[in-house]
């Protein structure tokens, strides 16, 4: 009776391990992976930079490369803090879809001193759920940024959900400015929805 | 004027206090320990005003008025300067190879590279590596402490102060250069910060000018820059924060 609960016990928790080895998704990417993702990444966000098309048609096509490449919803809810828990399901999906726009707008802007650079992607480290993918940004001017990438798995795909550039972390960066717009309007969600959706 | 003075005294005390304090305190990677917040802030608006008037317009006109070769001639003359106190830094860090490199590149540069306004080392394989105090005491375990808004300098913490101020005043430079060329060489440097001003220009004004809270984002660059400096350019699993977390 002993032994046959053991055994048992031993297929049950052998099942268990084998679905849980197909269940989690960890095992199935590669570094190369992630590298590929910030390849694709980098080669589009440049593609729409060189094309010289006016700045809304450049913020549009950031926008699709944002939403393609990264977990919009999670750095939406990470750049917003503790006011998310409070919002309601209307007001979460109106604020995610408002912060796709801003970024495009935000960093786009900033995206224009890369036209006719060049980004190698090297260095890259494994992190607990994902990977850190190292790359360099040079500029036409030959001058040089390091880059890296935080690439993780996100409900069984691989997306972008930060990017530090020379250190600094862009989520951080966005959950300042989120955070002041917040402060500015009283905390109102619906207030700063409606300013991100200004365009200002 | 008295009551200038005392402020400034006042100043220098919170200051103090602050690296007393950072002695005993640790912020973690991705926190800022801003006890000095109120005062930073009227620092901040006071530099603001500074650039709007001086730093700003004067960039823009070194971008219109210098080449980008003399450009490139003030850079290396200034940067030149600085290679003796970078080789004090590195040999302080127990970084002997380092600081025979500066040394080298002081050597060559002076020389052969004409006073130093051309970089021939660089092209012999010795490449530049700066160094200032506050690295030096970070390296001996002293902590960031508080950060602070130094009036004319912008973004700096209580350790990177005074690294500057011992940087300043025991700068080997004033020992090999004849104290006759220090409004010089003070000079080039003052010309050296309009060329900087204008290089960073786009950065500087998206910061200053479009940013909603330009004091945060200015702590915010300025610190988590520093900090990837000082680990090497290596971004710690820290630094990386828990995508999974919910706040």
């Amino acid at each position: 009776m002993k032994t046959n609960n053991k055994t048992r016990r031993f297929v049950m928790m052998s099942f268990l391990g084998i679905a849980g080895l197909y269940a989690s998704p960890v095992f199935a990417f590669k570094k190369s992976d992630a590298e590929k993702l910030i390849k694709n990444l980098t080669n589009d966000v440049l593609g729409a930079v060189n094309e010289q098309k006016s700045e809304d048609i450049m913020f549009s096509r950031f926008e699709e490369i944002f939403s393609k490449y990264a977990d919009v919803p999670l750095i939406a809810r990470k750049a917003l803090g503790p006011t998310w828990r409070g919002a309601s399901k209307a007001q979460r999906s109106a604020y995610v879809s408002a912060f796709r726009g801003y970024m495009a707008r935000y960093y786009g802007k900033r995206f224009e001193e890369f036209l006719g650079s060049e980004i190698i992607v090297s260095n890259s480290r494994k992190t607990s759920g994902g990977f850190l993918v190292g790359s360099n940004i040079i500029l036409k001017d030959g001058s040089s940024y390091q880059a890296q990438w935080h690439v993780i798995d996100a409900r069984g795909k691989y997306l972008m959900y930060n990017l530090f550039l020379e250190g600094v972390s862009v989520l951080s960066d966005v959950r300042v400015q989120i955070g002041s717009m917040l402060d500015k309007r009283a905390g109102s969600i619906d207030r700063l929805i409606e300013h991100l959706n200004s365009k200002s | 004027m008295q009551k200038r003075l005392k402020n400034l005294i006042n100043a220098f005390l919170l200051i103090l206090i602050g690296f007393v304090i950072s002695a005993c305190s640790q912020s973690a990677p991705n926190e800022f320990y801003d006890p000095l917040e109120k005062i930073n802030r009227k620092t901040h608006s006071f530099n603001k005003s500074l650039d709007k008037l001086f730093l700003r317009p004067a960039s823009k006109i070194y971008g219109v008025v210098v080449s980008d070769f003399a450009d490139v001639l003030i850079n290396n003359f200034t940067n030149n300067l600085s290679e003796p106190s970078n080789a004090a830094n590195h040999l302080l860090q127990g970084n002997l190879k380092s600081s025979s490199n500066s040394t080298a590149r002081f050597l060559v540069n002076t020389t052969v590279g004409i006073g130093g306004i051309t970089d021939p080392a660089t092209r012999l394989g010795l490449s530049a590596n700066e160094n200032d105090f506050g690295k030096t005491l970070h390296s001996w375990g002293f902590n960031e402490g508080a950060y602070v808004e130094l009036p004319f300098y912008a973004a700096s913490t209580v350790r990177d102060t005074t690294g500057i101020i011992v940087d300043f005043v025991m700068d080997p430079i004033n020992s090999i250069i004849p104290s006759k060329y220090k409004p010089h060489t003070q000079g080039a440097k003052l010309i050296e910060l309009a060329g900087d001003r204008n290089e960073y220009g786009d950065i500087i004004d998206n910061m200053l000018y479009r940013n909603e809270d330009s004091y945060a984002s200015q702590r915010l660059y300025y610190l988590q820059r520093r900090r990837f400096d000082l680990n090497n350019n290596k971004i710690s699993d820290d630094d990386l924060g828990n995508p999974y977390e919910d706040e």
